[in-house]
């Protein structure tokens, strides 16, 4: 009898021990990706409200005490940093192109990509909106894309900001991996930092002292709009790969005050005839980006 | 005394050699590079009975594409039932023209049972090359509240919780029966037209990609919108447009349903539609 009570006891406190060092240890390390790695994601990946460090009540110092007055200072300190009105992004792959040669300089738009460009063009026109921020990457085709796209909505052509972090690239490996598309790991990592911080450049909810909804447009490339929607949309970024678009496609993701972000559409191209929805470059593919 | 210390230090080493050792299997499964998400699964398919030979190791040749359209604009009314605005029906025609000028040949067209959506399909018929005797009518693609939303809706949780109940394994169900890599003996590419509603089609995108089906809120989609996925041999899934309606003149782009009284339903509400 005794020696089975020892024998309980002793399990028992293993056990225990076990699973008191067990919560004591940091979280089982399940990150979502690299991206967040200085977070660990919950197993059901919850929302952040704060993924932009901009959540009001992380930008107050919290009450200290029960006081009234305390109180009355934490909800005007509140109230003056709570955003009051949405940011639209609008993001337009570029349209069509070649990749002749090997620098940039020589990849130009197709005749179709020009055409593709301006039926965007016209489409954003028709949804009449005042832009607030038009920026393009450098990239020769995103340029030309967006030349082509300013001829025809109402926006001054010498306030477009040009931006070198929206140039294509290899943002994260993706998952599952994909045959024909396989970059060096140099590529990933040269690549996927620098259009995470595009994308903190520019996805934010608004500032408090923003008056009314402003549209950002955004004329980028395939894998750039693909990552920053499943980053902004707070999806696994490694699916990026999963979500194709078509050329000169639009794509309208919406920032609400409240820091919530949802999407309206993912490569919209119904204004364009059906013959002239394309992909990718027309010719077999290649491993470039 | 000096046993059972012993003892428990056995217990303890063991449990925490086990604990280490699953830890560390679990990482070697997923990575790929600095990833560390969830691992794409080719076999997601299994159990349904369309894709048991492929599950089986047969191979799957063809892909299958699957087009999934809202239905158009509506009004909520008591006396004569949810029914299309005439915006709704113009939306309907555009579909219709758009999915025509596309030109595919249609393999199967399966839509809901609500009368919104029943109307839209007539519309769109009108326009396909399709025998509407053929087409499939299932309940399972009704409109309902599919899984609980992250971020959390306003609306009082019980209520939520107690139509998820109802609706979320029916709608897990829908997504099941129609999702499924094409059988080996399928040689060409196949198109399957789902005329449904909002609700399921955002949770069966994210679904289908692999993607937390609790972000379907974060998702919206416009009236008579198109949204297409593609099912490849592989088991790979991708998501071609999603809520593609740039064929629609932007004054008659809408995506919530009209109602008969004057007041206006909170926003959970409006998104169900």
């Amino acid at each position: 009898m005794r020696k089975f009570t020892a024998f309980a006891c002793g399990t028992g406190a293993g056990l225990a021990t076990f699973y008191l060092t067990k919560l004591n240890e940091p979280k089982a390390a399940v990150h979502n990706s690299w991206t967040r790695s200085e977070k660990p994601v919950d197993a059901c990946a919850l929302w952040d409200n704060n993924w932009d460090l901009r959540d009001p009540k992380s930008l107050v110092k919290p009450v200290k005490n029960d006081l009234s007055q305390e109180q009355n200072r934490y909800n005007t300190e509140l109230e003056k940093v709570v955003p009051k009105h949405a940011r639209h992004i609008i993001l337009i792959r570029h349209g069509e192109y070649l990749d002749v040669g090997d620098t940039d300089e020589t990849h130009h738009l197709t005749d179709r990509g020009r055409e593709q460009a301006k039926y965007t063009g016209q489409r954003l026109q028709e949804l009449g909106i005042k832009w607030d921020k038009v920026i393009a990457s450098t990239m020769v085709r995103a340029q030309e894309t967006a030349d082509i796209i300013l001829n025809e909505i109402d926006y001054e052509k010498t306030k477009v900001k040009n931006c070198a972090f929206l140039r294509e690239g290899a943002p994260i490996p993706p998952q599952p991996p994909v045959g024909h598309w396989k970059p060096e790991a140099s590529q990933f990592f040269r690549d996927g930092a620098r259009i995470e911080a595009a994308f903190r450049r520019y996805f934010y909810r608004a500032h408090p002292d923003q008056t009314k909804d402003s549209h950002t447009l955004i004329v980028g490339h395939g894998n750039v709009i693909r990552y920053f929607v499943c980053r902004a949309l707070q999806f696994p970024p490694e699916a990026w790969l999963r979500i194709n678009i078509n050329h000169a496609s639009i794509t309208w993701l919406t920032i609400s005050p409240s820091g919530n972000v949802s999407i309206k559409y993912l490569g919209d191209t119904g204004f364009m005839p059906v013959k002239h929805l394309t992909n990718r470059i027309p010719r077999p593919a290649k491993n470039v980006v | 005394m000096h046993n059972l210390r012993f003892r428990s230090l056995i217990t303890f080493t063991s449990l925490w050699l086990i604990g280490r050792q699953r830890s560390s299997c679990v990482e070697e499964g997923t990575a790929i590079g600095d990833t560390k998400g969830q691992a794409w699964n080719n076999d997601w398919d299994q159990g349904n009975p369309m894709a048991a030979q492929v599950s089986a190791g047969q191979k799957s040749k063809a892909s299958r594409h699957i087009i999934m359209v809202r239905h158009g604009h509506y009004k909520k009314s008591k006396a004569t039932g949810d029914q299309l605005t005439d915006l709704g029906r113009r939306q309907a025609k555009l579909t219709g023209k758009r999915l025509r000028e596309w030109n595919i040949s249609w393999d199967q067209v399966v839509v809901s049972t609500m009368t919104r959506a029943q109307q839209t399909s007539e519309i769109i018929l009108k326009e396909l090359n399709f025998d509407p005797r053929s087409v499939v009518h299932t309940d399972e693609l009704r409109e309902g509240a599919p899984y609980l939303a992250d971020p959390p809706s306003k609306a009082r949780r019980q209520k939520l919780e107690e139509s998820i109940r109802r609706d979320g394994p029916r709608i897990e169900a829908a997504f099941r029966r129609y999702f499924y890599r094409a059988p080996p003996d399928q040689e060409r590419e196949s198109f399957l037209l789902i005329v449904c509603h909002s609700n399921v089609i955002r949770y069966v995108i994210l679904r289908a990609l692999q993607l937390p089906p609790e972000a379907w809120t974060r998702l919206s989609l416009n009236h008579g919108s198109i949204t297409w996925l593609t099912v490849h041999p592989t088991g790979y899934v991708s998501l071609r447009f999603m809520g593609d309606s740039g064929f629609m003149p932007v004054q008659q782009i809408s995506s919530r349903c009209s109602r008969d009284s004057g007041l206006k339903p909170p926003k959970e509400i409006q998104n169900r539609g």
